[in-house]
């Protein structure tokens, strides 16, 4: 198959996408150069859909709408995938088609759309005009074979399918030989082999009834016990399939425990928060005791003492100095009315009425009565002064005074303080290692994984079973079989019969053989032919080439009889080719193998790459890009290579692309005005549109800044940005 | 505790200005079960009123000014009667006890003086109590000596 060109309407972003492909033999490449986010995926997606239907895009996008998001909603949008290509059949007549995958879409208000049923038509193009062909998904897949969608159709991203362990071993066994299987026609082979195996067993059973009623039931019983073993292998087929499948579940789900649990045990974690918390709770109340204790000693006297000591010494001070004047303590009034009552002084002498000293000590009196209320003030504050003096003094002496305690309470609080701040830090810690830690996650993987070990477990003894049975069979068999022979060589059965029957045993045993040979044979030109691509574009011995891909030299790359991809290091070791691979090696050896797989089966059909070099750089990129673009050699089939390349990508294999790229693209997308555009388009919505440029201009439409650090000239094309 | 146990002191209220009552609302313990810097109004007038006879700075009160207690409030910690007298003493004499309400003037006025200071050190913490507590240990380690053994 060659496509010719390509007409792609209202898929995603793509509103009006026409794309021409080159089908020159000695320029087998065509580029479309886009940036990422510029509509590549979208059109990889519009081929895969055009080709197989929904069923046909990968599981992420079968879910999503074909519409952009942008779409009116209740609008009825026509999408439409047209695609005109060529294809030469086995009489070697070369027909031209033209296929045609359309659908309706209606956006709704909730972002979903109705959709209605899609419509395919394939067309031959005729000199006498367009003839609609029947069954046009059997025609494509026949000649595009859906299983082999990710040999045509690949992105640069799941470019590795076919030798990533992520997908689990067998199922990667499965795609590489399914792959080879139905590439190389050897899957036609196959189903002839079963048929004359049932053409066989058909004789037999005639020859069996031909040779009476013993014969017939041993052949019964053969034919039985036959359908027995198919059933057991097919049985067993399938509980090896679950077991490994379960093995791969396991090991992913024990992955992610493993990467929760790495965090620390959920339950462990909460239990320490709880602890942590508790006792981040009991420091919040020491402290807020402890600022208490603070506020009473702020009303505290020692703190009055502190502050304005000087001052109430002062005022002490005042104090003996009325006590040094005897002002204070007072005379006491009620010892003068005394004196006064007995007509005589304390010093001795006559206080008798009349007498001068007796008018003295009456004035005195009467002074005292004036003054004495002030002086008893007086007199009682420095009592209760001086009191209050020696207690503070005291407190100095035992170290209570304001000074000594409000260090100790500031000390309390800083060493709460402290644990707190480490409480604060633990539990913010613990908290960030309870949020990375999905919780229900874990407990669902554990369920998960319980069960799965059970049901392991339980396959593990039905696989045990069903060898064993499938043993006794097979031996039970051989004995039948062998009787049968036996008495139908003693029944005479007729010689004719006997003749077509060992004709079509020998028939079917040779098919059985044919198809081992060819299947070795095969696999053997598929596995030779990718190790030499492969060694072509990253094992040339050179030691700059060792520091393009690590530390060890590749030595050879090879299928083993499982359809494992084995690569060989030349220090004799094998590389697990997912983990010891580097990604540019990885999309190497996957080009080599869907390259050697196309070449080795001479088919003719397209191999369509999104962003095939990411990860690729320097030499190994040029020689990558060299490799999968060399034209066919003289007697080789004609093939087609349609890369979907970023500038980046396309930096320093530009050569090539002038040397082998027969049709050149440029893919962009309005959304990247301002950013990245240089020219407005003046749309009112998201839009994908494509140009002439080739990888060495841009025009209005195209444009992007820095075009010139991938050394992109700008040309006027007369044709603007829409 | 005066000698004859009487507070001289009971028919005098006390007043701070209005500003500086309508800023000081938050640091100061509306009820028994809150927890605020102050419990009782005349906690932080005192606080304010040593703030400032340490910084040696009266200020009159001015014509706003509320009532926050009245003087009865002494009785519950004698020791500021005490106190009250020694300060008035040292500031004006023997006769500055014959006036009661002078020396409440003179407590009020150092107040009023010391209220600003005393709110730069609680507006604007997160602690407020624990800074206040540091910045009196500070100025006490400034005045250490100031009480002396002579007490």
């Amino acid at each position: 198959m060659r496509l010719i060109r390509a007409h792609v309407r209202n898929f995603k972003l793509l509103e009006d996408v026409q794309l021409e492909f080159s089908t020159k033999r000695d320029r087998p490449l065509t580029v479309i150069r886009a940036e990422n986010g510029s509509g590549k995926t979208s059109l990889l997606y519009a081929f895969q859909w055009a080709f197989y239907g929904m069923a046909g895009l990968p599981a992420v996008a079968r879910s999503l709408r074909l519409t952009s998001t942008a779409a009116s909603a209740n609008v009825p949008t026509p999408v439409s995938v047209t695609i005109e290509f060529e294809y030469d059949d086995e009489y070697g007549t070369t027909a031209r088609y033209r296929l045609v995958r359309s659908v309706v879409e209606t956006p709704t208000k909730d972002d979903e759309v109705d959709r209605e049923t899609e419509r395919v038509r394939l067309l031959k193009i005729t000199s006498a005009g367009e003839e609609d062909l029947s069954a046009p998904e059997s025609w494509i897949n026949n000649w595009l074979p859906q299983q082999l969608r990710d040999v045509f159709f690949t992105d640069g991203d799941s470019v590795q399918t076919f030798i990533s362990a992520e997908i689990g071993e067998r199922q990667r066994q499965a795609q590489v030989q399914n792959a080879v299987r139905n590439l190389l026609g050897i899957e036609r082979f196959r189903v002839a082999e079963t048929d004359l195996q049932a053409v066989f067993r058909n004789l037999r059973l005639e020859a069996a009834k031909s040779g009476g009623v013993d014969t017939a039931d041993l052949e019964t019983s053969l034919a039985a016990t036959d359908a027995r073993i198919d059933g057991l292998q097919s049985t067993l087929e399938r509980l090896r399939d679950r077991q490994a499948n379960m093995a791969g579940q396991r090991a992913t789900w024990d992955k992610e425990l493993g990467s929760l649990r790495g965090i620390g045990d959920i339950d462990e974690i909460n239990d320490r928060i709880d602890r942590v918390t508790r006792g981040r709770d009991r420091l919040e109340d020491e402290r807020s005791a402890a600022i208490q204790k603070m506020q009473v000693f702020l009303r505290s006297e020692e703190y009055s003492w502190m502050l304005v000591g000087e001052q109430l010494r002062t005022g002490l001070e005042h104090l003996d100095d009325l006590a040094d004047r005897r002002i204070i303590p007072g005379a006491s009034v009620e010892v003068l009315v005394d004196r006064l009552g007995i007509d005589e002084c304390i010093c001795g002498q006559s206080l008798a009425p009349g007498t001068e000293h007796r008018a003295h000590v009456e004035q005195l009196l009467a002074q005292q009565r004036s003054v004495s209320d002030h002086h008893q003030r007086l007199t009682g504050l420095s009592y209760v002064a001086r009191q209050a003096a020696a207690e503070e003094r005291s407190r100095i002496e035992a170290g209570r005074a304001f000074q000594q305690v409000s260090a100790e309470l500031l000390q309390q609080f800083t060493a709460i303080n402290d644990e707190l701040q480490v409480a604060g830090v633990e539990l913010a810690d613990l908290e960030r290692k309870r949020s990375q830690i999905d919780a229900t996650r874990v407990h669902d993987l554990v369920a998960r994984l319980a069960d799965v070990e059970a049901k392991i477990a339980k396959t593990n003894r039905d696989v045990g079973a069903a060898e064993r049975d499938l043993a006794e069979a097979e031996s039970g068999r051989s004995e039948q079989d062998q009787a049968l022979k036996q008495a139908q060589d003693e029944a005479k059965v007729s010689l004719a019969l006997a003749t077509r029957r060992d004709v079509a045993e020998d028939l079917a045993n040779l098919a059985t053989d044919v198809l081992k040979v060819l299947e070795r044979d095969y696999v053997g030109r598929v596995s030779a032919r990718m190790g030499a691509l492969f060694m072509e574009i990253v094992g040339a011995p050179d030691k700059s080439v060792r520091a393009d891909f690590g530390t060890e030299l590749y030595a050879g790359v090879h299928f083993d009889a499982d359809f494992n991809i084995v690569i060989d290091t030349a220090e004799g070791r094998r590389l697990d080719p997912d983990f010891e691979l580097n990604g540019a090696s990885k999309r190497a050896l996957t080009l080599s193998f869907i390259w050697a797989l196309m070449e080795v089966s001479g088919a003719t059909a397209p191999r369509m790459i999104d962003t095939p070099l990411g990860m690729v750089s320097g030499g190994v990129k040029h020689r990558m890009v060299d490799a999968i673009t060399m034209p066919p050699a003289d007697d080789g089939p004609d093939f087609q290579v349609i890369l979907f390349l970023t500038r980046a990508e396309l930096r320093d294999v530009e050569d090539l692309v002038d040397e082998r790229a027969g049709s050149t693209m440029t893919l962009s997308c309005s959304e990247h005005y301002p950013t990245d555009l240089i020219h407005p388009w003046h749309t009112d919505y998201p839009v994908s549109r494509i140009c002439a440029c080739d990888h060495r201009h841009s025009c209005r439409l195209c444009a992007r800044r820095y075009d010139e650090r991938h050394g992109v000239r700008f040309r006027e094309t007369g044709v603007g940005a829409p | 505790m005066t000698l004859g146990g009487a507070n001289p002191y009971t028919s005098y209220d006390v007043f701070i200005a209005a500003d500086h009552h309508e800023q000081l609302e938050s640091f100061v313990s509306r009820s028994e079960d809150e927890r605020k810097v102050f419990s009782r109004w005349i906690d932080a007038w005192w606080v304010a009123m040593t703030m400032g006879v340490h910084s040696g700075r009266r200020s009159p009160l001015p014509r706003e000014s509320r009532k926050i207690i009245d003087g009865r409030i002494f009785d519950s910690d004698p020791w500021r009667i005490t106190h009250l007298e020694l300060l008035a003493l040292a500031e004006n004499g023997s006769d500055a006890l014959e006036r009661p309400g002078d020396v409440i003037r003179m407590a009020s006025e150092y107040a009023n003086a010391g209220f600003p200071h005393l709110l730069g050190q609680l507006i604007g913490q997160n602690e407020p109590t624990l800074h206040l507590m540091l910045q009196l240990k500070a100025i006490g380690e400034d005045a250490e000596g100031a009480i002396s053994p002579r007490l």
